[in-house]
């Protein structure tokens, strides 16, 4: 009977080794047949049914490295299999799903928001006569730019004066881009504005005085979504005199607005000022320090400022308060030229954070 | 009975010894914190004690401090892979051109390699590279610990949500219970440098540096310090600073405390167009080297006893190059990345003729 109990036993175990061999060869056999469904909803993952895929045997690669599975996480739910990869996949690129050695099925992701496209919304400065020693530009993006590659590689300027390409702006290892990656500021090599200096004596300021330039920026350049600009985009630069005077409050005119109203007040620059220092260094006091809630708009090319109160003004006394660190085109502060030895005993250099000009509602 | 809970208490007791033993709780981590920390970009890293990994955030303005928890020692003393760029980009489903590597650090227990990256949408990626695997470092479940980095100019009361300042971080190191932070504003053209203590506290330091600029000819204090280190000098610790253009400066390190303005030694000139990239310290029977990869010219080389022994203060304008001698390598060219590996050994990341990254390593 124990005889006959052990036999019965080593049957039933080569019958399972046997279905396990069958199920094996199945499977193997079972090539470009194993996905039922397959959905991919964007960028950011791929859902499929396979009857017969293991999850320890699947991988999904780029076609172009077949053995080089691409990290990310997978979920699986009885037959139905999820992979999100680490990194959204890239649009136009071709992936595989594998099943061990064997692609079992073939795919691509279309752009995300392939509807919406990146339009350069401004230039700043907006103006096209600028003083020599410009010191900086800013771009403003309509959507986040890509992080990757070198914005410089998308931007070129020729000196139309002597129809040759130049480098004007100063590369960086670290693009100074806003936290949204909209804005990116570009420099005028520093090193060349300042005069006197090595950069400045072997390779001249970055534009020269009586020269027009056109800035390109190419249709290439990719947003974060992939997509590339619209267009390409020109600005044109026609380079005036050096600008050697630091902004000096007490020579803006102040249009002080009318009481019980809700009338702008309007500071004029007499000169284009930095667009987004402007943006940033002036608050509105009354005469108990208080600030004014309000909205700020730049204008006229940058040479105005306007402050719209959200109440009614009240007679009385207010100051404008504004951070010493605005500058002019020229990087010139309230404090001192962007030109200047700190060391010498340069009078012209004041301290101090902040400025503040008075002005009476009445 | 008795027997039974003497038994349970001496083992409870062993169980409680052995969970300290296998997990002590440091005293740098514990104030760490599990969770996501919300990291939005990574410009630096540096290793710290205890596989505790520095990131520098230049868009959320912030040090993290993460623990990697990758505590076990191992001996390393080579790295290569060609392609480096392509091959790391496969592994994230992508081609080289979708990523940018932005900094590379060398666990100093594992001497597993790390690299932070950026993707074109912006994602910031922890890799890193072991046993010749690229594995995925998380950046959500982990345990950490940050700190803002503090502006120097007092923000007016105002209304509007002001646009935020960017810092570009520069270069980050730890040295000796303190983290290091150099770098630009996006605002200004003015030099950041902060320093606070690891564990962080709500301590800050923002020294202003003044150093003379020898291819600018003139003292200065805007220019950003594009990567350091700290060197020890007749048992002193000095910042040793290099900026674009590209003087070597020395700033002592106990000076650099509150808002003290200090001023530097200039020792060197290695030559302007060019802006530094990386520096490291590393020792070979019993001397000490500093090398620095540069944008234009070769990695360089300076002899620590140079450094040490120099008088010299340059105070004059430099056209070419003055001061302490140093050594360009010559097969060292392109290089982007440098870390140290370990005694004597150092890996880097170097541009090729194909504009492809190779991962190497070398000896001094």
């Amino acid at each position: 009977m124990k005889s006959l109990i052990y036999s019965i036993k080593k049957i039933r175990f080569y019958l399972v080794f046997f279905y396990a061999i069958f199920s094996f060869s199945c499977k193997q056999n079972t090539e470009n047949k194993t996905i039922v469904k397959f959905e991919i909803t964007d960028t950011e993952s791929v859902s499929f049914n396979s009857d017969t895929s293991l999850l320890d045997d699947l991988t999904v690669v780029l076609a172009e490295h077949p053995d080089t599975p691409i990290i990310g996480d997978w979920l699986p739910d009885g037959k139905h299999f999820t992979f999100t990869p680490l990194l959204p996949f890239t649009a136009d690129k071709i992936y595989e799903i594998r099943d061990e050695e064997n692609t079992i099925y073939r795919f691509s992701v279309k752009p995300k928001n392939s509807e919406t496209y990146t339009e350069i919304e401004a230039i700043y400065p907006t103006t096209d006569s600028v003083p020599e020693n410009l010191l900086k530009m800013y771009l403003v993006f309509s959507n986040p730019m890509q992080e990757v590659g070198n914005a410089l590689d998308y931007i070129t300027v020729t000196d139309n004066t002597i129809n040759k390409e130049v480098d004007v702006f100063l590369e960086l290892q670290s693009e100074l881009w806003n936290k949204e990656h909209t804005v990116l500021t570009l420099w005028l090599d520093p090193g060349r504005v300042k005069t006197d200096l090595i950069p400045n004596q072997k390779m001249g300021l970055p534009i020269q005085k009586g020269h027009e330039y056109t800035i390109e920026i190419h249709s290439d350049w990719k947003d974060a979504n992939g997509q590339p600009l619209t267009k390409s985009y020109y600005k044109k630069l026609i380079v005036t005199n050096r600008d050697n005077e630091m902004p000096k409050t007490d020579l803006w005119s102040i249009s002080v607005p009318k009481p019980n109203t809700k009338e702008p007040l309007n500071i004029d620059f007499k000169e284009p000022m930095d667009y987004f220092l402007v943006m940033e260094c002036f608050v509105i006091q009354d005469s108990s320090n208080n600030s004014i809630k309000g909205t700020f708009t730049v204008s006229n090319k940058e040479t105005k400022l306007q402050f719209k109160p959200e109440m009614n003004w009240e007679k009385g006394d207010y100051s404008i308060v504004i951070e010493s660190r605005l500058e002019d085109l020229a990087g010139n502060n309230l404090n001192h030229l962007f030109d200047t030895d700190l060391k010498t005993n340069n009078t012209t250099i004041q301290t101090g954070t902040y400025k503040s000009a008075t002005f009476r509602v009445q | 009975m008795k027997k039974i809970v003497f038994t349970l208490i001496g083992v409870g007791l062993a169980i409680t010894l052995v969970s300290y033993i296998n997990n002590p709780k440091s005293s740098l981590t514990s104030n760490f914190v599990e969770g996501n920390p919300e990291v939005a970009s990574i410009n630096a890293l540096s290793f710290g004690p205890e596989g505790i990994l520095f990131l520098g955030d230049s868009k959320s303005a912030t040090i993290f401090a993460l623990e990697t928890k990758d505590t076990k020692n191992n001996n390393v003393s080579e790295a290569n892979m060609e392609n480096f760029d392509t091959k790391l980009a496969a592994t994230l489903g992508t081609t080289a051109d979708n990523i940018q590597i932005t900094d590379m650090a060398v666990n100093p227990i594992s001497k597993a390699i790390y690299f932070s990256l950026n993707s074109t949408n912006g994602t910031p990626l922890l890799m890193k590279l072991s046993n010749g695997k690229f594995e995925n470092v998380s950046l959500k479940d982990v345990s950490y610990s940050k700190i803002k980095l503090a502006d120097p100019v007092e923000d007016v009361k105002d209304n509007r949500g002001r646009d935020q300042r960017v810092w570009a971080i520069a270069d980050l190191k730890y040295h000796n219970g303190k983290v290091m932070v150099s770098g630009l504003s996006n605002k200004e053209f003015s030099s950041t440098f902060r320093s606070m203590p690891f564990p962080f506290t709500n301590e800050q330091d923002y020294a202003s540096l003044e150093m003379y600029h020898t291819a600018h000819g003139r003292y200065e204090t805007y220019s950003p310090i594009k990567t350091f280190d700290v060197v020890n000098i007749n048992k002193k610790d000095y910042l040793l600073a290099s900026y674009t253009c590209t003087p070597l400066v020395l700033f002592p390190i106990d000076e650099l405390k509150g808002n003290n303005h200090v001023k530097g030694r200039t020792i060197a000139e290695i030559g302007a167009g060019n802006s530094p990239l990386d520096m490291v310290i590393m020792k070979k029977n019993g001397k000490s080297y500093m090398l620095m990869a540069n944008t234009r010219h070769s990695t360089v080389k300076i002899d620590f006893e140079s450094i040490a022994s120099t008088k010299e203060s340059l105070t004059e304008r430099v056209e070419g190059t003055d001061g302490v001698a140093f050594e360009p390598l010559p097969n060292m060219k392109n290089v982007v990345q440098l870390d140290n590996l370990n005694n004597g050994n150092f890996v880097y990341l170097q541009k090729t003729d194909n504009d492809q990254l190779a991962l190497k390593s070398s000896s001094i």
